[in-house]
């Protein structure tokens, strides 16, 4: 049996009209937390995601940053570049990923191709460089659409209460 | 000799030795004396003739004939002392003494012999006499004037019937030469035995002065024999009578003899069965000689005789001369049709040969297929060294062959040069000659390396391009990460400003000027990195379909048709559809550039037969065509070079990225001259 990770239950993520069994993601503002070594994207995201409607309540300039950020905040999304110091972005949503779902975007300098192990992840965008805010509504609302549209394992929600 | 003289002779014979009637009368008296010690007599005479070869040798019958002469003996002992002694005895003695001459018995074992019987023949009556001494005496002088008379006749018929021989047999001896001089000629003229046989049987049946005379030759089959060559046989039996040989036939008999036999009388043969002939019941005497050569027996040669004849051991060894002749003949065809064999498979190997080789010697070569298909000339037409010549436009540097070349092992030099020839279809091909010289000839092995040539350059192309690629992609990954930088200052610049309209330009301006950029790296990398395919089965006009979709935008505001021409050539390939569609897009943004509206696009396919650096095969051919200006002649030589364009926008590298594409697809991609306006280009995939 391939166990499922746990699905991190977001703040309001259950409508108050849905019952138990199925989740969607709040429509706006996201809960996001960032991540880059770069600060010029840093600061890029941290004004531009506002401006789309979301709040930024982490920015980390690691994956190791972005690990405790996410464990602090629980963010409804995490947007992250590949290439950090100390540990790198894929890395650490695997790390997260292990015991927790939580929707991510993935950006990166690398063209088609140039990435051999590229796995297709469930919730996650993969964008290039350069990314605008074009690509970035883009890419989040697809993630949305991915929630609306997937079910919620009725297993784990038991384990609601576990969140806060 | 006449019977009256030898009838004259013995009564003067009588007269001589003083034989009376009184001796005869003696000789009746000792007669069954004698007669009772018959068989004692007899027993001891053919005791003694077994222990001298000499005499053996003459009994050639066996027990048979033993018994046979034993009764002869008995008979002339019961003749000797019973008579009459009348002209008829005188002739049946005669006839021993011919009889001595016909077994080739030595005259001086008849003596021996004689002596023999006589002491025992004396002896008998001296120990059996009951009378006196001295009529004993008397009876002893009769009996030993008529062996004595005996003896007389016995030797001079041996002696009349020697040399009234003698003269026919030096006369024969003569022929039997000449003959052997014959078939040794004919042997030796390289005729061939089949035909060296019917000369032979008709050479022997004249020589012989015989009735007929024959081969047999085993067949394959075992026990089966056929007449290969007949004289005399009735027409129609040569080459088909078969006759039997197995074990205990009178062939297998023949052959286990091993020499010449010979049957002077049918009628009394007592060695073999007469079935052998099939012509037997006319035939009184026969010889034959088995054939052998070293791989065994070929058959049997005989020759008959209707009346019987005397064959003696000079026959015999001529007979036997004669199957040496043959059997060396044999021997000497077999061993030319193993050589020829022999040659011709190695003649055949080498023309055969899937590489090409090229004998050279005294000026004239000699190409095999290979070196032929090679060359697209035939051996007729490169006969001489000149001729190749005429052929090679570019002579390379000849070098030493490497160490591990086979041909080193030899002695002599070996030498590997390349020469770029002509071929007969105007082709002009890369050839590698090795080249192995003795004095007297030389020997080239040729390899057509044009296409390893190829090869070794694209590998070479391939490496360049995977190093620049390498430095393309590093170059490519940082300034994605600049450009994003840009772009994000860019954006959050559009915030700052948005109530300046020809700022906002400006930055729209450079936001565009980043596009370019990023494509420029993007077609880079896309033409330098290495192209990994991933098949999937899929049609050729889906993927023109799709690309078409793509350049939607390029579309919008155009007067653009697309027409894909049905086809049952349109099969589903084996293709990798991202790069099949990247390069229509390229082919249909190229002619979307040229192409003034309307702007139409027509495609069709058919099959081909395909060549790639795979091998020949069957795939399809794609052709595309625009209705614009077409290429410029100098588009055409170098519309598939990097960097070549003919636009005032683009790297120029569109067409090279598709020709790389359709090259890792194993396919062909070339411009192609059209009847009708417009650009045309001819894409060759192979069907996997």
């Amino acid at each position: 049996m391939n166990p499922q990770p746990e699905w991190p239950l977001p703040h309001d993520a259950i409508p108050s009209g849905e019952g138990r069994g199925k989740r969607l993601w709040p429509a706006r503002p996201l809960r996001i937390a960032v991540a880059d070594d770069e600060p010029d994207m840093r600061e890029y995201l941290e004004r531009i995601l506002p401006r789309l409607g979301h709040q930024v309540v982490a920015s980390a300039r690691t994956g190791v940053e972005l690990l405790s950020a996410y464990h602090r905040e629980h963010p409804d999304l995490i947007i992250t570049d590949i290439r950090m110091p100390e540990l790198s972005g894929d890395a650490a949503v695997q790390q997260i990923r292990q015991t927790q779902m939580v929707p991510v975007i993935l950006i990166s300098a690398y063209a088609r191709g140039a990435s051999e192990n590229e796995t297709t992840l469930e919730l996650c965008s993969r964008l290039r460089k350069p990314v605008g805010r074009s690509e970035l509504e883009a890419a989040i609302k697809s993630l949305a659409d991915e929630v609306a549209d997937g079910l919620m394992p009725t297993a784990l929600d038991g384990e609601e209460a576990d969140h806060d | 000799m006449g019977l009256e003289k030898i009838d004259a002779e013995y009564r003067q014979l009588r007269r001589y030795v003083g034989w009376s009637a009184e001796d005869e009368t003696r000789v009746r008296q000792a007669a069954p004396l004698v007669m009772k010690r018959t068989e004692e007599i007899v027993e001891d005479f053919y005791n003694e003739i077994r222990r001298h070869p000499e005499t053996v040798a003459v009994i050639t019958g066996g027990d048979r004939q033993v018994e046979r002469l034993k009764e002869s003996l008995r008979h002339w002992i019961r003749d000797a002392f019973t008579g009459p002694y009348d002209d008829s005895y005188v002739r049946r003695r005669w006839q021993i003494g011919k009889r001595h001459v016909d077994i080739g018995l030595v005259q001086l074992f008849v003596h021996a012999a004689f002596s023999r019987l006589r002491t025992q023949i004396l002896g008998a009556i001296g120990s059996a006499w009951m009378g006196t001494s001295q009529e004993l005496q008397l009876m002893l002088v009769s009996v030993e004037k008529l062996l004595d008379l005996d003896l007389a006749i016995i030797q001079d018929a041996f002696e009349t019937e020697y040399q009234s021989r003698q003269r026919p047999l030096d006369e024969m001896g003569v022929r039997q030469q000449r003959v052997i001089a014959q078939i040794s000629e004919r042997a030796l003229s390289g005729l061939l035995v089949r035909d060296l046989l019917d000369q032979v049987v008709v050479l022997l049946a004249e020589c012989f002065r015989a009735t007929c005379s024959e081969v047999f030759e085993c067949t394959p089959l075992p026990g089966r024999w056929v007449l290969r060559s007949g004289y005399g046989w009735p027409s129609g039996l040569v080459g088909a009578l078969a006759v039997d040989s197995r074990p205990g036939s009178d062939f297998d008999y023949l052959l286990a003899r091993r020499r010449s036999v010979a049957c002077e009388d049918w009628a009394s043969e007592s060695r073999f069965q007469p079935t052998l002939l099939a012509a037997r019941g006319s035939v009184s005497s026969s010889i034959w000689v088995p054939l052998v050569t070293g791989e065994g027996h070929f058959g049997v040669l005989g020759v008959h005789f209707s009346q019987p004849r005397l064959l003696g051991p000079m026959d015999g060894d001529f007979m036997q001369s004669v199957a040496n002749v043959i059997g060396t003949a044999l021997e000497r065809q077999r061993s030319d049709e193993l050589r020829h064999e022999n040659e011709e498979r190695l003649r055949r190997l080498v023309d055969r040969l899937p590489a090409g080789a090229i004998y050279l010697a005294e000026g004239r070569l000699y190409l095999n297929r290979a070196a032929e298909g090679m060359t697209g000339y035939d051996r007729g037409e490169l006969k001489g060294l000149s001729d190749w010549r005429s052929i090679v436009v570019q002579q390379g540097e000849e070098g030493v062959a490497p160490e591990e070349s086979l041909l080193r092992q030899r002695p002599g030099s070996v030498t590997v040069r390349s020469e770029t020839i002509r071929r007969r279809d105007g082709q002009e091909r890369l050839i590698e000659v090795t080249a192995f010289r003795s004095e007297s000839d030389e020997v080239w092995l040729v390899h057509d390396i044009t296409n390893a040539e190829q090869r070794r350059m694209r590998a070479m192309q391939a490496e360049r391009l995977a190093a620049i690629g390498q430095m393309i992609a590093g170059l490519a990954h940082e300034s994605r990460n600049a450009l994003q930088r840009i772009r994000a200052c860019t954006e959050l610049l559009e915030f700052d400003i948005d109530k300046n309209p020809s700022a906002l330009e400006l930055l729209a301006r450079l936001g565009r000027a980043q596009d370019d950029l990023q494509r420029l790296f993007d077609e880079v990398q896309g033409y330098a990195a290495p192209v990994r395919l991933e098949r999937k089965p899929c049609r050729w006009s889906s993927t023109l379909e799709e690309a078409w979709e793509l350049i939607a935008t390029l579309r919008a505001g155009r007067d653009a048709q697309l027409e894909i021409v049905p086809d049952e050539t349109d099969i589903v390939l084996d293709l990798d559809r991202f790069r099949m569609v990247q390069v229509f897009r390229i082919l249909l943004e190229n002619s979307f550039a040229a192409c003034t509206d309307p702007v139409r696009i027509r495609a069709w396919c058919q099959s081909a037969n395909h060549s790639s650096k795979w091998g020949v095969g069957a795939g399809v051919t794609v052709y595309f065509q625009d209705n614009g200006p077409g290429l410029s002649p100098e588009a055409r030589q170098h519309a598939f070079e990097p960097f070549f364009t003919t636009k005032t926008k683009g790297t120029g590298l569109g067409m090279a990225i598709a020709l790389r594409l359709i090259d890792a697809h194993g396919g062909r991609m070339a411009w192609v001259d059209a009847d009708e306006p417009g650009a045309r280009f001819a894409i060759t995939v192979p069907m996997t």
